[in-house]
């Protein structure tokens, strides 16, 4: 991660092969972060250029002492968000509350609805998953990805989305919950 | 213990529990064959959604961004420059030949002088010959129009006088069709 704040800052001082490092470090996991959220290839490409291109333009206001993917998926974040409103694609906040179907799933003892996983191989599973996907809504389909898709921390997630790792731990497992409900409604 | 809430044992499955919880959570995992069977169908479920296939990019990716990022100068700027080096280079060479004595000077006036004259010549009379043609294209169409008047002349003189108001409104309409009709094209967004 040091090696990341070593080339922004030879990107800083002019040197455009530091840039196009960082670009080549990161553009892999940020298009499949993208992709899957806009879930369209040609937008996800022309979204993965355009946050290269803001990080790019503002590279000056990235501090040291954060770490530049959580930076550079903030801008990424923000990039899409703005896609969405202009769509008109609600986007609800974080800071509402996880709502009663996501503390009841919580409470839950034993779940016995996780049936939608035994009756399936792993790669079917994993397809169907990529489906429901589609219909999750923004939000959590984001929280989602950054998590299991990004990989991310759930302190990771917490400081790209600015908000708290507790909040952010609870809607990642509120998007799971929808998300295997999903999956049940429609086989 | 009782017997652990979903997000339990998720968080035991993902390694988020301390020593003690995660004990305790073992020990409950080994009497309780239900929740023993709730957590590997979690498990499996957490394994899925960490293991979706990546979304590959197009190979040259990085090129388009560092194209984008760092734009080309324009080539317009470059052709000033070129050309003002090309003919300082051939006046150059003109100017060693003619020291060098290979070229005598009155004759290499002469000889250009020449093929100045003979190449304006060429493109005068060219030019004389375009011309020609166009005046000639005018007459041919200018007598067609004549025709086409009279032909309207003896048609009107011929109807009753609404067909000439009809054929009118009739043409303005077309007009305006055509013209709505192409309206993007003349419109820009």
């Amino acid at each position: 991660m040091s090696e990341d704040r070593e080339l922004v800052k030879h990107a800083l001082q002019g040197d455009r092969n530091a840039f196009e490092m960082l670009v080549l470090r990161h553009q892999q996991p940020l298009f499949n972060y993208l992709g899957r959220l806009v879930g369209e290839r040609e937008t996800a490409l022309d979204f993965t250029q355009e946050v290269f291109l803001r990080a790019f333009a503002k590279l000056e206001s990235f501090r040291p002492e954060y770490k530049f993917t959580t930076w550079l998926y903030r801008i990424a974040s923000n990039c899409v968000i703005d896609h969405w409103r202009k769509k008109n694609i609600p986007c609800l906040s974080l800071d509402r509350s996880s709502g009663p179907d996501g503390e009841d799933a919580q409470r839950q003892a034993v779940d016995p609805s996780l049936s939608v996983v035994a009756g399936l191989e792993q790669a079917e599973l994993r397809e169907r998953i990529e489906r429901g996907l589609e219909r999750l809504p923004p939000e959590l389909r984001e929280l989602f990805v950054l998590r299991h898709v990004s990989g991310f921390s759930y302190d990771e997630i917490a400081a790209i989305k600015g908000q708290p790792s507790g909040t952010v731990k609870s809607r990642v497992f509120q998007a799971k919950e929808t998300l295997r409900r999903m999956m049940e409604e429609t086989p | 213990m009782k017997c652990p809430t979903p997000d339990l044992l998720e968080d035991y499955a993902e390694g988020f529990l301390s020593g003690t919880e995660a004990r305790e959570l073992e020990a409950h995992l080994g009497r309780c064959a239900a929740c023993r069977q709730a957590f590997e169908a979690r498990k499996r479920w957490l394994e899925a959604c960490g293991s979706l296939p990546a979304l590959m990019l197009p190979p040259g990716f990085a090129q388009r961004v560092m194209a984008a990022a760092f734009p080309r100068p324009r080539r317009r700027r470059r052709l000033l420059p070129a050309l003002a080096a090309g003919l300082a280079s051939l006046s150059l060479i003109a100017v060693l030949l003619i020291a060098a004595g290979v070229c005598n000077l009155p004759d290499l006036m002469t000889g250009s002088g020449r093929m100045l004259w003979r190449g304006l010549h060429v493109s005068a009379s060219l030019g004389a010959k375009v011309v020609a043609g166009l005046m000639a294209m005018l007459k041919a169409a200018a007598q067609i129009l004549r025709l086409v008047w009279g032909a309207i002349e003896i048609l009107t003189a011929a109807a009753p006088p609404q067909v000439p108001v009809l054929a009118l409104a009739s043409l303005l309409v077309l007009a305006g069709i055509f013209v709505f009709g192409f309206r993007k094209s003349f419109i820009r967004r």
